[in-house]
């Protein structure tokens, strides 16, 4: 039915109604709405993994997605290309880190294949080019190797570069 | 405003599966070997590791991928040494053929594909020398 609305629970308590059609690209929320008959505009999803600031950007990429057609299945053969982020994505993904992987998270949780596929591919390219050093700095990763392994490491690195 | 601390570092190994297998091997190997014990550990999977393609297709021609030699240098001192038992399958050039075969000992390696090979370079790869 066109225009029906279900009302999806944050973690913290806030409660969004959502058309159905829209809330349905997450198939965790569409198995929910099947197998348990879920249906009534009174009856509450909770999803005890997103808060509500993470699941309202979520609503908001679902509602510009609405209209897409289902992601391919994945194929590991394909030539990877992490370059065809639509502009529309890559503006709705300039967040903080924080929240970039707390929308990976919850795409993940609520099984969003296209919002995945667009959150990872965006931090692969953040990986892509980077030294280890340069990684650990953009990704705040502390260096946990023993001091004789970094001299090890270090060692390795003059060879590289005078070779 | 959301006010998260959650790092890269802190997400499941099996999101970081997803976000790797976006990149191609030779963009996540130099990026994160050496990185953390971590890292080191996800990156010895053989979805990262079985097969490393060291030439890239262009239209008219393969581009080698390891002609910089710092490159080259670290997958041959650091990367190939590392990870040399979990390698099934090299897609090499012939220019860079002899430093890769030569930087570790490949016990599982049972595939070779060889690009823009010479006459002077099929001697050295069949006697080793």
């Amino acid at each position: 039915m066109a225009g029906h609305k279900i009302k999806l629970q944050s973690s913290d308590g806030d409660t969004f109604d959502v058309e159905v059609e829209i809330a349905k690209q997450s198939a965790t929320i569409k198995t929910m709405l099947e197998d348990l008959g879920m249906d009534e505009e009174e009856d509450v999803i909770p999803l005890p993994n997103v808060n509500s600031a993470i699941l309202k950007k979520v609503i908001q990429w679902a509602t510009h997605h609405k209209d897409d057609p289902p992601p391919p299945e994945d194929d590991e053969n394909r030539e990877k290309n992490t370059n065809d982020i639509s502009s529309w994505d890559q503006d709705f993904l300039k967040v903080d880190q924080g929240t970039l992987f707390e929308l990976i998270l919850a795409a993940n949780y609520l099984d969003i294949k296209g919002l995945l596929d667009v959150t990872c591919k965006t931090v692969a390219n953040m990986i892509k080019g980077k030294t280890p050093e340069e990684i650990r700095r953009t990704f705040n990763i502390k260096n946990d190797f023993t001091p004789q392994e970094e001299e090890q490491i270090k060692k390795e690195n003059e060879w590289c570069e005078e070779k | 405003m959301i006010n998260s601390c959650i790092g890269l570092n802190d997400l499941p190994d099996e999101i970081l599966m997803i976000i790797l297998k976006k990149l191609n091997n030779l963009d996540i190997l130099p990026s994160l070997h050496g990185v953390n014990q971590r890292f080191n550990r996800i990156i010895q999977d053989p979805n990262f590791t079985s097969r490393l393609t060291f030439i890239n297709w262009s239209l008219y021609n393969f581009i080698d991928v390891l002609s910089c030699n710092t490159i080259l240098n670290r997958f041959c001192f650091q990367i190939l040494p590392a990870i040399h038992n979990k390698i099934k399958w090299f897609d090499l050039e012939s220019s860079t053929m002899k430093y890769v075969l030569r930087a570790a000992h490949y016990p599982n390696l049972d595939s070779l594909a060889l690009y823009n090979i010479d006459e002077q370079s099929i001697p050295c790869l069949l006697t080793g020398k």
